[in-house]
């Protein structure tokens, strides 16, 4: 026993000063290929996935900071690079964002559980341009492939009656959503605070209508403005 | 490695989606293991350096390949003694230290193994190891040097269990043998030197 131990004592003290030089990580990296070692098959299954969202849920404006298709995706870093542009993402999520709404909380996380079993079908069926092939499915499988189109249609049935009762929100970019508080908001706020609030409302509306929502800029302006508008009775959630 | 598993599995999804920063974090998480057991291989530090590249070249390529239900350090470590094995046999250094030689005129160094058990004469034991066969000084680096356990290194060598205990216990034996021939020489030379005051 003492020989082995004697043997890992000796082993690892010799390993001690041991330590790669920092700049073969950078020449490493600099090695790699450009678009070596990419998983195809990854742009399908998000292609197939969002394919069945978009198609089934009804489409509204929306603004928010936290993206309720990161519980689906991991994250817009990791989409937008593989599935295209962070409208394509930000699509989706102002769908996931609108059946939040409507739905309430528990049937949501139903509905989300459903969206998620339905993508893990979808990316056994997709080809290679995300096209969906369900009698690739066995008997067993389609059968509850079949059931769970169906409950995803139901949920968008209603999500449509809902929209559709509802009206258009007023885009958050728009002058029409913020006539009404910044009228309010020079009436009731000191000068200084007016003027403030005014330039958070210009540069969120340049965030509002681009990219870059999930700027950390955007979240601290989002939190700002709720600050002034709880006192106008108004309050921006992420998807309204 | 010091990242959790986890963050790990998540560098790798980023990887694969083309990040390269986070092949960078996946490096920084693993290298310490991987360059110290190249080391043991490949002493001069310069020729350890390209081996880890090309360890880390591969590992790119293949991860698409990797079933992320199966620890990552071993993985690695075996796409590490594979371009381990494949530097040994392309004898690149010898190649090299031939060329220098023949520039320089200095005398041609035959063997990786004298000039360690050279440096290392003052401890015989590590001495020792670096002169055992390949495969056992493999099996006893993996598991002494680096806390492998004798399944993991099963499947980092992609050989059975059963091998890797018993090129540990030839291991063992080689270097108990070895142990004891070198106090019995350095009681004979003790002798020597006192029958001769």
């Amino acid at each position: 026993m003492s020989l082995e131990h004697d043997l890992r004592s000796s082993l690892q003290e010799e390993a001690e000063g041991w330590s790669a030089p920092p700049e073969l990580k950078g020449r490493i990296l600099k090695a790699i290929p450009p678009g070596e070692g990419r998983r195809p098959q990854m742009k399908k299954w998000w292609a197939a996935t969002i394919l069945a969202a978009v198609l089934l849920l009804p489409t509204g404006a929306y603004a928010g900071y936290h993206y309720l298709a990161d519980g689906i995706y991991g994250s817009a870093e990791q989409v937008v690079p593989e599935f295209g542009t962070q409208q394509g993402y930000d699509k989706l999520e102002a769908k996931l964002q609108q059946a939040k709404e409507r739905l309430g909380s528990e049937e949501f996380t139903a509905f989300m559980t459903l969206l998620e079993e339905i993508g893990a079908y979808n990316l056994k069926i997709a080809d290679a341009e995300g096209k969906l092939h369900p009698q690739r499915l066995s008997a067993d499988e389609q059968a509850e492939y079949n059931r769970l189109t169906g409950e995803l249609a139901s949920y968008a049935e209603r999500l449509e009656d809902g929209a559709a009762a509802e009206g258009a929100v007023p885009a958050l970019d728009g002058d029409a959503f913020w006539a009404e508080p910044l009228a309010k908001a020079e009436r009731s706020f000191t000068a200084e605070e007016f003027a403030d609030f005014k330039k958070c409302v210009d540069e969120f509306r340049t965030y509002a209508s681009g990219t870059g929502k999930t700027d950390a800029r955007y979240t601290e302006l989002l939190e700002q403005l709720n600050e002034y508008l709880g006192r106008l009775g108004i309050r921006i959630a992420p998807g309204s | 490695m010091t990242k959790h598993p986890v963050e790990c599995t998540q560098l790798i999804e980023l990887t694969l989606a083309g990040s390269r920063e986070a092949f960078g974090e996946l490096y920084e998480a693993t290298v310490e293991d991987v360059y110290k057991a190249v080391r043991f291989f490949v002493s001069a530090p310069s020729d350890a350096e390209d081996v880890v590249q090309e360890i880390y070249m591969e590992v790119h390529r293949s991860l698409g390949r990797y079933d992320r239900s199966r620890p990552l350090r071993p993985w690695l470590m075996g796409v590490a003694m594979r371009q381990i094995q494949s530097h040994r046999r392309k004898g690149w250094r010898q190649l090299r230290i031939r060329l220098k030689a023949e520039q320089s005129g200095l005398s041609i160094e035959e063997d990786f193994a004298r000039e360690v058990v050279e440096r290392l004469a003052n401890r015989p034991l590590l001495a020792a190891v670096h002169t055992l066969p390949f495969k056992l000084k493999q099996v006893v680096i993996l598991h002494y040097g680096q806390e492998y356990s004798q399944e993991e290194i099963a499947a980092i060598l992609d050989i059975p269990l059963g091998t890797v205990k018993s090129r540990i216990y030839a291991a063992l034996q080689k270097l108990r043998r070895k142990h004891r021939a070198d106090t019995i020489r350095i009681g004979k030379v003790e002798d020597l030197h006192e029958s001769g005051t």
